[in-house]
């Protein structure tokens, strides 16, 4: 949605494109601190948000002589991008700490209840971390961005039904993860 | 319940969505000043060079030569001049007999032939006088 106060993305990539700093400017601004926040929730580290941020938008200047109309919005386009980035990383860390660390001892404690005094914030982030990819993109997108199935399905490349089953089984997931933090979250439920 | 036990129940859905919703309605962190400045820096660097009409090429021998004639309305002059033209030396006119015919027909009309005077002609009037007239004896 956009008016004359309120140009679309694509209007100012358009601007962008023929050379307008104001329209990268404001595109920037107002796609940013978005993107940051989906990249800090999915990685939980501020370095690699930071990095997946300027290569989405990297990629978006990039792109902007060659916009097609009629496809993606450069908003959900440079979702898809950074999701599929933070995805990336967070594969190469999985298989990293798999060769670095050691396997856990029969009986340690799970990372969860490790994190005794971390507030409800870090403990949805860490129960998050636990997710399978799909599952935590499809609820941060959902529950945490606010974004519409549809344009889920579009930055994940999948159908509708698909976001709603990964968004149904990361949600129970999430609750089993959370049981033992009831009482850091504040909910005695 | 023992703790034990309550906390391998998941929680209720209810709970869930309120965790969620509190995180989601949380100020979000800020965008480092420092990422932006990046951010900025790659955008100008990639954006690029802002578009300009394009310069008008110089007038050729053509442009000239339309130009020497009066342009677009002297060369409309000349195309109608030319086509009229075309037109007066093509179109085929009435042959210039219909024309005198035309002219000398009421004089053909009132013109009876020689019989026709030697006819009328008053008694003892000479044809041979007549014929002397008419030729400009």
């Amino acid at each position: 949605m956009s008016d004359a106060a309120s140009p679309s993305d694509e209007a100012l990539l358009r601007r962008y494109a023929a050379g307008d700093p104001e329209g990268a400017r404001l595109l920037l601004d107002r796609l940013s601190p978005r993107l940051y926040r989906l990249a800090l929730r999915l990685l939980a580290d501020r370095a690699e948000a930071e990095d997946v941020v300027q290569e989405t938008m990297l990629r978006l200047w990039q792109m902007a002589p060659d916009w097609q109309s009629g496809g993606a919005q450069p908003g959900t386009w440079a979702h898809r991008v950074a999701v599929n980035l933070a995805t990336d990383r967070l594969r190469r860390r999985r298989s990293i700490a798999l060769d670095a660390v050691a396997e856990p001892a029969d009986g340690a404690p799970a990372p969860l209840q490790v994190m005794l005094d971390a507030d409800r914030e870090t403990a949805l982030d860490m129960a998050l971390a636990e997710l399978p990819d799909r599952q935590r993109q499809a609820v941060v997108l959902r529950h945490l961005e606010g974004l519409a199935n549809p344009e889920i399905a579009e930055i994940m490349g999948v159908g509708v039904e698909a976001v709603e089953s990964l968004t149904a089984r990361g949600k129970r997931r999430l609750a089993q993860l959370l049981a033992p933090r009831r009482a850091d979250l504040g909910y005695e439920t | 319940m023992s703790e034990q036990k309550k906390d391998r129940q998941p929680l209720t859905e209810e709970a869930l969505d309120r965790v969620l919703s509190h995180a989601a309605a949380a100020p979000a962190d800020p965008l480092p000043n420092a990422l932006r400045s990046r951010l900025l820096a790659d955008a100008l660097a990639q954006m690029p060079a802002p578009t300009r009409p394009a310069p008008r090429p110089a007038p050729g021998r053509l442009s000239r030569l339309l130009a020497q004639l009066g342009g677009a309305s002297g060369m409309a002059g000349l195309t109608a001049a030319g086509l009229a033209g075309f037109w007066i030396g093509t179109a085929t006119p009435d042959p210039a007999g219909g024309l005198s015919g035309a002219l000398w027909q009421g004089a053909a009309l009132v013109s009876p032939s020689l019989a026709e005077w030697t006819a009328d002609a008053p008694e003892g009037f000479e044809d041979d006088l007549l014929l002397a007239l008419l030729a400009g004896d």
